[in-house]
C-alpha cells in the first residue's frame, strides 16, 4: 500500500468514526483510492465496521446525563464532554434533572430510548433502578459508559473510575503534607462504618503510609463517623479536637464533611494548628484556603472525567475500542489507560486545590 | 349537554389539555408517534404514582392528607424483597405485605381520629418512622435481585405493547371510580369531606370512613411497592423519596378539591395521563429540567387557580343575571365559600 493510500485509507476510516460520512462513502473513498477489495475487508474489519447494519451517515449522538442538572461538578464534566464530541465529530445531548431524584433519572433515561441513541454517559444516582431501562438501551446497540457513579454491570458497558484508590490515597496524603509538612496525629473521617469508598480508601491510606517512607510521619489514631453531614461533621470535629489536643489533621474522602470541620476549626481558633484535608469540592472551601484555614485539598478534573468518559463511549460505539481486561486505550491530554476485570477504567488525574488555585480553572494536576 | 359539560367541565379541559400535549409531543419529536413508546413511557412516569395517588383520592377527598406513602411504599419495597430472597411465593407476600402497609395506613387514621390531631403532623411523623423502620429491617444496602414472579407487574408488556401496570392503573381507577361515586361508602367519604360535622352528626361515625381511607392509601402505597420492583429492580429504604410533590399534583390537578368533599376521582386518571404526556414529550425533545420542572410548576398553578376563577366567574354572571346584592357563594355541596 502506498503513502498515498495509505493516507487516503486514514482519512476515510476517521471520517467514518467520526460520524460524518457514512458506510457506502466510506467504502466508495476506500475503492476510489485503489485499495484491492481483500485489503479493504482486512480494514473493515480492524476498525470495527460491520458490513451490512444500518447505514450512519450522521454524527454519532451521545446523551450525557448528569446525577443533576446545575451543579459545577456535572456542568464542568459536561464541558469536557463536549469538547470530545467536538473532537470527534459526535454530538452531545446533556439531559438530566434538576434534583437528585433516582426516578427521575430513569425516566430521563427512558426518554432517551426512542431517540436511538449511540451512546450513553451516565453519573447514576443508583446503583440497580436504571438497570432495566439500560438493559434495553443496550440491547438496541447503545452503548452505555457510567462515570462518577456505576450501575451493576448488567447495565453498562465501560464504567470509567475516577482513580484507582491508591492514587486517591496518594492524592489525600499529600494534601496532608502540604498542610501539616511534620504530619502527627491524624483522624480518618468516613459517612458510616459501611460505605463501600471509604473502606476501600482508608485501606489504601493505611498500606501508602506503611509503604512509603514519606507518609510515615501520618499518624491515624482514630476514625469517625460524620454520615455526609454538615452539622454531624461540625460536632464531630470539635468534639474530636477537644478529646485530642494534640491532633494535627483530618482526613476524610467526603465533600461534605470536610469544609464542616473547617468551619469548626476556624471557629475554635485552631486554624494553623489542626488542619482538615482530603477530598472537597472547591466551591465549598474557597474560603478557607483564602483565611489558610486549609492549605491544600484533592478532587479529580471533573473536565477531563466527563472527556475521557465521552471519549470512550465514541470509541466503543464506532468500535474502535473493545472493554476486553488489558485492552490499552490511548486518550489525548489524559494519556495510555489500561480496561481492567469487569469492563472498569480509571481516569486517574488529581488536582490540587491551593490558595490562588482555588477552581477547577486553576487547579494544579498531581503528577504521578 | 350543558349540564354534562358543566358538570365535567374539568374533565373535559384534561382531555383537551391531553390532546394539545399529544400533539405538541408529536410536533417536538418524531419519536413520540408510537404506541409502543407511549405505552411504555406511561408506565415508567405515572405507573408507581397513579397507584399511590389511588390512595391518596380518598384521604383527600374526605379532608384530609397522608404524606407518610412513600414511606409506606419503600417499607413495603424492602418487605416484598426480604420475601423475594427467602424465596416466599407471590400468594404469601402479597397479602402479608399489602395487610402491613394497610395497617400503617390505619395507624396514621386512628392518630388522626382519636386524638383530633392534624393529619399532616402525624403523618410526618409517621413518614420519618415508617421509613426509619425500613431501615431497620433493610439496611443501608439494597436489594436487587428478585424472583421472576415478583418483578412480573412492573415489567411485562401485555402483547409487547401494554404494560401490566398500566392496566392496573386503570382498574384501580375504575374500582376507586365505582366506590366514590355509586356505594354509600363514597357517599359518606364526600358528605364528611364537606362538612364533618353535620355528618357526624346526621349520625355517620366520620372516624371510622376517615380510618378507612387512611387504610385505602396504605394499601395503594403497598401495591405500588410491587409496580416500584418490577420497574426499577431495586429496593432500598431511601426509595420513592421524591414522588409526594407529584402524586400530589396528579390529585390536585385532577380536580380533587385539596380541603376536601369535591372533585371526580376520573380526573385523576386523567392528570397522570396529562402530566405523563407532557413530561414523555419534553423528554423526548431534551427539554433541559429546569424548563420541565418550571412547565409543571406552571401546570399545578393553573390547575389550581383556574377553578377559583371559573367560580368566581359563575357567581359574577349569576349576579348580574338575577341583579342581586352581594351574597355568600354556596358550593353544591352546601359548604360556604
Amino acid at each position: 500500500m502506498t503513502d498515498k493510500q495509505q493516507y487516503l485509507r486514514d482519512y476515510a476510516v476517521r471520517e467514518w468514526v467520526a460520524g460524518r460520512t457514512s458506510r457506502r462513502t466510506l467504502l466508495r473513498q476506500l475503492l476510489g483510492a485503489g485499495i484491492s477489495l481483500p485489503a479493504i475487508a482486512a480494514i473493515l474489519a480492524e476498525s470495527g465496521i460491520a458490513i451490512g447494519a444500518a447505514d450512519a451517515a450522521r454524527p454519532l449522538r451521545i446523551f450525557n446525563v448528569p446525577k443533576f442538572t446545575g451543579f459545577v461538578y456535572f456542568e464542568l464534566a459536561k464541558a469536557g464532554g463536549a469538547k470530545a464530541c467536538k473532537e470527534l465529530g459526535a454530538q452531545q445531548i446533556y439531559v438530566g434533572t434538576t434534583t437528585a431524584d433516582v426516578e427521575g433519572q430513569v425516566q430521563v433515561l427512558q426518554n432517551i430510548l426512542p431517540q436511538h441513541p449511540d451512546g450513553i454517559v451516565l453519573a447514576s444516582l443508583d446503583l440497580n433502578a436504571p438497570v432495566p431501562v439500560l438493559r434495553r438501551a443496550l440491547s438496541e446497540g447503545t452503548v452505555v459508559v457510567t462515570f462518577d457513579a456505576d450501575v451493576a454491570p448488567a447495565g453498562r458497558t465501560l464504567f470509567v473510575n475516577m482513580a484507582p484508590f491508591k492514587v486517591q490515597a496518594k492524592a489525600m496524603l499529600e494534601s496532608a503534607l502540604a498542610n501539616a509538612p511534620e504530619g502527627g496525629k491524624s483522624i480518618w473521617i468516613a459517612p458510616t462504618p459501611t460505605v463501600a469508598n471509604f473502606i476501600s480508601q482508608k485501606k489504601a491510606l493505611d498500606e501508602l503510609i506503611a509503604s512509603e517512607p514519606r507518609y510515615r510521619s501520618i499518624r491515624f489514631i482514630d476514625t469517625l463517623y460524620a454520615n455526609d453531614d454538615p452539622e454531624k461533621s461540625y460536632s464531630v470535629g470539635s468534639s474530636a479536637m477537644q478529646a485530642h489536643p494534640d491532633l494535627k489533621l483530618f482526613i476524610t474522602g467526603s465533600g461534605i464533611s470536610n469544609p464542616a470541620i473547617n468551619k469548626a476549626i476556624q471557629d475554635t481558633g485552631r486554624a494553623g494548628k489542626v488542619f482538615s484535608t482530603g477530598f472537597a469540592l472547591p466551591s465549598t472551601m474557597k474560603t478557607f484556603l483564602e483565611d489558610g484555614t486549609c492549605k491544600q485539598f484533592a478532587l479529580w478534573s471533573p473536565f477531563q472525567y466527563g472527556y475521557m468518559a465521552t471519549y470512550c463511549a465514541i470509541l466503543l460505539k464506532s468500535g474502535k475500542m473493545k472493554t476486553a481486561p488489558g485492552t490499552r486505550i490511548s486518550i489525548p491530554s489524559i494519556g495510555e489507560r489500561t480496561i481492567g476485570e469487569g469492563a472498569v477504567t480509571n481516569l486517574s488525574e488529581m488536582v490540587f486545590f491551593t490558595k490562588g488555585h482555588e477552581d477547577f480553572d486553576t487547579a494544579i494536576p498531581m503528577r504521578s | 349537554m350543558t349540564r354534562l359539560l358543566y358538570r365535567f367541565g374539568w374533565e373535559v379541559l384534561l382531555v383537551v389539555l391531553i390532546l394539545v400535549a399529544g400533539t405538541v409531543a408529536s410536533l417536538l419529536s418524531p419519536y413520540y408517534l408510537s404506541v409502543g413508546q407511549i405505552g411504555y413511557s406511561l408506565q415508567q412516569s405515572v405507573a408507581v404514582v397513579g397507584t399511590v395517588a389511588a390512595g391518596l383520592v380518598p384521604v383527600i377527598l374526605v379532608g384530609e392528607i397522608d404524606i407518610s406513602q412513600a414511606a409506606i411504599l419503600a417499607l413495603g419495597n424492602i418487605l416484598f424483597a426480604q420475601c423475594s430472597s427467602m424465596g416466599l411465593p407471590l400468594a404469601v407476600a402479597i397479602p402479608g405485605t399489602l395487610l402491613l402497609c394497610a395497617g400503617l395506613g390505619a395507624l396514621n387514621g386512628i392518630l388522626v381520629t382519636a386524638f383530633a390531631l392534624p393529619s399532616l403532623a402525624v403523618t410526618l411523623g409517621t413518614m420519618e418512622a415508617y421509613r426509619a423502620f425500613a431501615l431497620l429491617i433493610g439496611g443501608h444496602g439494597e436489594y436487587a435481585s428478585f424472583g421472576a414472579a415478583y418483578l412480573w407487574l412492573g415489567s411485562a408488556m401485555i402483547g409487547k405493547v401494554l404494560p401490566a401496570s398500566l392496566v392496573l392503573v386503570v382498574v384501580i381507577f375504575a374500582a376507586l371510580t365505582f366506590t366514590m361515586h355509586r356505594t354509600l361508602f363514597g357517599r359518606l367519604v364526600y358528605a364528611t369531606g364537606s362538612g364533618v360535622k353535620a355528618t357526624a352528626m346526621s349520625g355517620v361515625r366520620v372516624n371510622r370512613v376517615k380510618i378507612i381511607t387512611f387504610a385505602i392509601a396504605g394499601v395503594m402505597a403497598g401495591l405500588g411497592s410491587l409496580v416500584y420492583i418490577g420497574q426499577y429492580e431495586s429496593a432500598r429504604a431511601d426509595n420513592a423519596s421524591d414522588i409526594l410533590l407529584l402524586v400530589v399534583t396528579v390529585v390536585v390537578l385532577g380536580g380533587i378539591d385539596i380541603f376536601g368533599g369535591r372533585g371526580n376521582v376520573p380526573g385523576v386518571l386523567l392528570a397522570l395521563v396529562l402530566i405523563g404526556t407532557a413530561r414523555n414529550g419534553m423528554g423526548l425533545a431534551n427539554t433541559p429540567g429546569p424548563v420541565q420542572t418550571l412547565v409543571i410548576g406552571t401546570v399545578l398553578v393553573v390547575s389550581v387557580l383556574l377553578p377559583q376563577l371559573l367560580r368566581l366567574g359563575r357567581a359574577f354572571a349569576r349576579q348580574r343575571r338575577f341583579v342581586q346584592p352581594l351574597q355568600p357563594i354556596i358550593s353544591e355541596s352546601g359548604r360556604t365559600r
